[in-house]
């Protein structure tokens, strides 16, 4: 049985804080908490904000008071387990490594003493689990860096990255949805959007899914990124195990 | 100076890649300025094209942004340039710029002359009318006050085709 | 048929109450930043209360009317005028084709807000809501600030009857805002992080003077004053940022979260503040002296009730139909001697006189 601390962030919202660390298992229970409130949802709820140790939940006090959702949330999660099931959802980031693309990725290759060619295969070769979106929509935090490729973040941040970058910060690994100013060393782009308000589902992925870096060419780049802006591109989305 | 001259000036800037082109010929002086990088909420941020050039120079155009104003003195040739806001006078896009303007210097109608920021939003200060910048009234990085006089220009006649 | 805009102010936006369903995506919510206001110009003129409004920044708009509506201004006073002239605020205002909203000097507040009648401008809705979220440039009116030239089209055009229009009027909110007084005081619930916090650091938080910066904006409020003390320091693992969240990053200072705020954040927060007090700190502009006072969550969602009933009344007094405008009583008594010197030269009609 899993066990959650509530605490108070005010009249309209409380978290559920399901851990101390950062750990697969702990981001496993909380997207189970969040299917649970999902599937079988409780009035006054508004939003479910899945972070790396705690669950954020909104509601309107006006329908639910906070002590009436204390108990009915505590109630539905009980039993709540870590995700037992095998099943993943994974969504592939076709990337352009290097060359302009990737502006650090000599950087990066020296940081961790290793050539070009391999740091992009130890990149590219897992599938990453999104722990969590925040800092911009469609930035997912994605646990899993191969310690190898842990790259301190630049000393001066650009001032604009852009859309589609891919890149290491830290110990951490992710694409920029939008162009934003940041520190990461960025090894890669995507032709692909995370983030497009016109699109049905306007963010790709939720927490809990994953994302494999797939090394295309730069003439596939130009392609992709051409049948993304009319709209015909498949993106490549896939759920395992089920 | 024609139509046909500015459109040159403009190619010439386009191929290289000029922000500013500042050119005297005889007692014309015109000065074409590209919309600056930074991201501004202000009225004169368009895109500087032939057609807009011509109608730079031929409108007398007062709908722009600031208070123009004949009460400003009994000389009706002076345009006042009032602050629309409280804020932070700044003269320059960024500290290490060049001021927008300086004494004496002539300016189209709608050319950027300073910024006003408040609550972290920059508001462009334009010039109501082409004119040449005869007084500033505020130093760099000073506060200023709603309806605050900013500029005093003199209006001149830019000199059309 | 709508309004053209002839001036557009710093930052004048299209916003609802916000945008909801994708905060655990890493979407700002946006929307209004005094909902209160909103609510108000929008129930003036029996809107719902969600319709989108113009919310302004420091400088009001010059608008010029291309169809009969009626207005309502909120909010900070910045002066509002009809064709020049001053007009009320918190009134339902009548305004005919051709003429000019303008705002002049700025009084009080800082964020001011203008509902439209007929269900408010035609923009489209983006991910359910017509508020713009200005750093995703989506929503509101083409995800940007309004700009000179733009036209923005009603909903309904051709407004020329609103009924019971003397009713639609209210005292200004100075009261609530506490506009001319010297301090203003907050009241917050504590948590979630404020076992972050020694007790002295508390003390701080609950006993001092804090000041309103102009480093503020939609994204937050920044406060000047004393330095709050933590244990161990204020890194958290990031987690979820509720609006009206007090943040304390490592230089001590708070930082109170609002509309456009990042969804998730990495420092720890001491308090929330509650709903019904947000309104009041996002009209302070700099320079104010702000005091935070602790209330239970219990007591804070009383108080949240107790709005909503307040709103609820305000909703039916609008509604009433009103006797201070067009009188029947005053008409009939000028009608009268009228109708009696008609019917005196015509022996053959029946008088009716109403009273």
């Amino acid at each position: 049985m899993a066990g959650f601390r509530i605490t108070i962030a005010g009249d309209s919202a409380i978290n559920l804080e399901f851990a101390r660390t950062i750990s697969p298992q702990t981001s496993g229970l909380i997207r189970s908490a969040a299917r649970t409130l999902e599937i079988d949802p409780i009035a006054g709820i508004i939003e479910l904000v899945p972070t790396f140790c705690s669950l954020m939940i909104t509601y309107d006090p006006l329908v639910i008071s906070y002590d009436e959702l204390v108990a009915a949330v505590t109630g539905k999660l009980v039993d709540v387990q870590q995700d037992e099931s095998a099943t993943r959802r994974i969504v592939k980031i076709p990337v352009c490594y290097g060359g302009e693309y990737g502006p650090d990725m000599q950087t990066v290759c020296e940081h961790a003493h290793m050539r070009e060619e391999d740091v992009i295969a130890l990149h590219s070769s897992k599938d990453y689990l999104i722990d969590m979106l925040g800092f911009m929509p469609g930035f997912a935090y994605l646990g899993g860096l191969d310690e190898r490729l842990h790259t301190p973040r630049l000393a001066t941040p650009r001032t604009v990255i852009e859309a589609g970058s891919v890149g290491i910060g830290g110990a951490q690994t992710g694409i920029y949805p939008l162009a934003s100013p940041g520190g990461w060393q960025l090894i890669g782009r995507s032709p692909i959007r995370p983030y497009d308000p016109q699109r049905e589902v306007p963010i790709l992925y939720s927490a809990g899914d994953y994302l494999r870096f797939v090394p295309i060419s730069e003439s596939e780049y130009v392609s992709i990124e051409k049948q993304v802006k009319e709209g015909t591109y498949q993106y490549d989305i896939t759920v395992e195990g089920a | 100076m024609d139509t046909a001259s500015i459109k040159e000036l403009l190619a010439i800037m386009d191929e290289g890649d000029l922000t500013a082109l500042r050119i005297t010929e005889g007692d014309t002086k015109i000065e074409l300025e590209r919309e600056r990088a930074h991201a501004s909420l202000a009225p004169s941020n368009l895109p500087l094209m032939a057609e807009r050039v011509g109608e730079l120079l031929n409108i007398r155009d007062s709908s722009n942004g600031i208070t123009a104003g004949g009460d400003a003195s009994a000389d009706e040739s002076v345009i006042a340039v009032n602050s629309p806001m409280v804020g932070t006078f700044y003269a320059a896009p960024s500290p290490d710029e060049e001021p927008f303007v300086t004494v004496g210097q002539e300016v189209l109608s709608g050319q950027t002359l300073a910024i006003v920021e408040a609550m972290k939003m920059m508001y462009e200060i334009t010039a109501p009318a082409p004119g040449i910048v005869s007084e500033i009234l505020v130093a760099n990085g000073s506060q200023v006050e709603f309806e605050q006089p900013l500029f005093r220009l003199s209006a001149s006649g830019v000199a059309n085709a | 048929m709508g309004f053209t805009v002839i001036k557009p102010g710093i930052c004048t936006t299209i916003q609802d109450d916000g945008r909801r369903g994708y905060l655990g995506s890493g979407f700002s919510p946006s929307g209004v930043m005094d909902r209160r206001a909103s609510h108000i110009a929008n129930l003036l003129l029996s809107n719902k209360v969600n319709d989108p409004v113009l919310e302004f920044c420091l400088a009001g708009p010059t608008l010029r009317f291309t169809t009969d509506t009626f207005i309502a201004i909120t909010g900070g006073d910045f002066s509002p005028k009809l064709n020049g002239q001053p007009v009320s605020m918190y009134k339902a205002i009548p305004v005919k084709r051709g003429q000019m909203l303008s705002f002049g000097a700025p009084k009080t507040g800082v964020y001011g807000y203008i509902a439209i009648a007929g269900g408010s401008v035609r923009v489209p809705e983006v991910m359910g809501s017509r508020s713009t979220n200005l750093k995703c440039g989506v929503g509101g009116w083409q995800g940007r600030a309004l700009q000179t030239g733009d036209y923005l089209r009603f909903m309904t055009r051709d407004v020329e009857f609103l009924s019971n229009l003397g009713s639609r009027s209210m005292e200004n909110d100075d009261a609530f805002y506490g506009f001319g007084k010297d301090e203003l005081t907050l009241r917050v619930i504590m948590g979630p992080q404020d076992d972050m916090f020694t007790e002295e650091g508390k003390k701080t938080f609950l006993g001092q003077v804090f000041t309103t910066t102009s480093k503020s904006d939609r994204m937050g409020f920044r406060l000047d004053g004393p330095g709050i003390e933590t244990i161990h320091g204020s890194d958290i693992i990031s987690d979820g940022i509720a609006l009206g969240a007090v943040q304390i990053p490592s230089h001590g200072r708070p930082i109170v979260m609002l509309a456009d705020r990042q969804t998730t954040g990495g420092y720890a927060k001491i308090a929330t503040v509650c709903s019904v007090d947000i309104p009041k700190l996002v009209q302070c502009q700099p320079g104010r002296k702000i005091r935070f006072s602790m209330i239970s969550v219990q007591e804070a969602q009383a108080l949240l009730r107790e709005e909503a009933r307040r709103v609820a009344s305000w909703e039916k007094l609008v509604k009433r139909p009103c006797y201070g405008g067009v009188s029947p009583r005053r008409t009939a008594r000028r009608l009268t001697p009228i109708l009696e010197a008609q019917a005196k030269s015509s022996s053959t009609q029946k008088l009716w006189i109403m009273d």
